[in-house]
């Protein structure tokens, strides 16, 4: 049985908290696993901060987590202003994590370069969080005009009854 | 405006933990969606009686495992269903279609849930399943009940209007 949640949610930084929230104890319920709920808690606030703080104001926000045969697929929609310099920036930012050897490495160069240059705000953590912390594999389609849909996918955990 | 809504369809294993942890899951997506405390409380409400009905009346000694929960909410309301495993002639499910026939024999849910909260206080104490969260989920949740019987599972349906 697979599982499917989506939410369709007004462009708002309050609501993020209570989706993190709704998704953590989702995931306990169908994985009994901590790991699972702390990583897919985090990879939609971190995808969801992204689509607050770079899409377009007033428009709808979409998170849906379902599943496909490499495992689960969190995905965040969300349309963003002609002239915004975001959807270029992810590009290159999923660009240079896959040209790194693995996560750990892109996490420790992240990491690094904020020390150097002391702004977090800007500094694409978040998708190499999503990487390394949350274990996902990171796509961006653009195909859409003034439109950008993020999918990051992670292997599923056994189930709760298939453990027990 | 933008069409605001949320769906949730997921297995769940049949562990009483999960009764809570999903009643409170679904209340956060109902207000973050929404931000409708009052609706907040009836979808969490609903589900958490059609949960734990599941979870205490489903087959589980023969078929253990999951269960499913599916909501889907927009802003005129949300359909709440639960489908859990029975066994052929399930006594619960004979118990199950009687309370929701019960309920349906009143004018309105108000009456139902009266009479059940005078049943109860005029019972002797610890006696059987009341089948006061059904009336609960028709009365305090505004909604309107189903069950569709298969061969091997209940699916218990709410349809909550707000």
């Amino acid at each position: 049985m697979r599982l499917a949640l989506e939410l369709v949610v007004p462009h708002e930084w309050e609501r993020i908290d209570l989706i993190r929230e709704a998704v953590g104890r989702c995931a306990m319920a169908v994985f009994a696993d901590e790991e699972a709920k702390d990583a897919l808690s985090m990879v939609c606030s971190e995808l969801l901060e992204n689509a607050m703080k770079y899409g377009s104001p007033g428009a709808d926000v979409t998170l849906s987590i379902g599943e496909d045969a490499d495992g689960l697929v969190v995905t965040v929609s969300n349309a963003v202003d002609e002239a915004s310099r975001h959807v270029s920036e992810l590009r290159e930012r999923i660009e240079w994590l896959r040209g790194c050897a693995d996560p750990a490495e892109a996490y420790t160069q992240a990491l690094a370069k904020i020390y150097a240059q002391g702004n977090v705000d800007e500094s694409g953590l978040g998708i190499v969080r999503i990487a390394y912390e949350g274990g996902c594999r990171i796509e961006c389609d653009t195909s859409q005009p003034r439109r950008v849909i993020v999918h990051a996918r992670r292997p599923r955990p056994a189930a709760a009854g298939a453990r027990a | 405006m933008a069409d605001f809504r949320f769906s949730i369809d997921l297995p769940v294993t049949s562990r009483w933990e999960n009764v809570d942890l999903l009643r409170t899951s679904v209340q956060s997506c109902f207000t973050a969606v929404f931000q409708d405390v009052d609706g907040c409380h009836a979808i969490a409400m609903v589900t958490g009686e059609l949960l734990e009905n599941a979870v205490k009346y489903g087959a589980w000694t023969l078929t253990p495992g999951s269960f499913r929960l599916r909501v889907e909410g927009g802003e005129r309301g949300a359909t709440i269903t639960v489908e859990n495993p029975i066994v052929p002639d399930d006594p619960n499910v004979a118990a199950l279609i009687g309370t929701l026939r019960w309920i349906g024999g009143f004018a309105n849910a108000s009456d139902a849930y009266r009479a059940k909260l005078l049943e109860i206080a005029s019972a002797p104490r610890g006696g059987s399943a009341s089948g006061l969260g059904l009336v609960r989920v028709a009365y305090e949740g505004n909604c309107t009940l189903d069950a569709e019987l298969g061969e091997r599972a209940v699916r218990v349906k709410a349809v909550l209007r707000l």
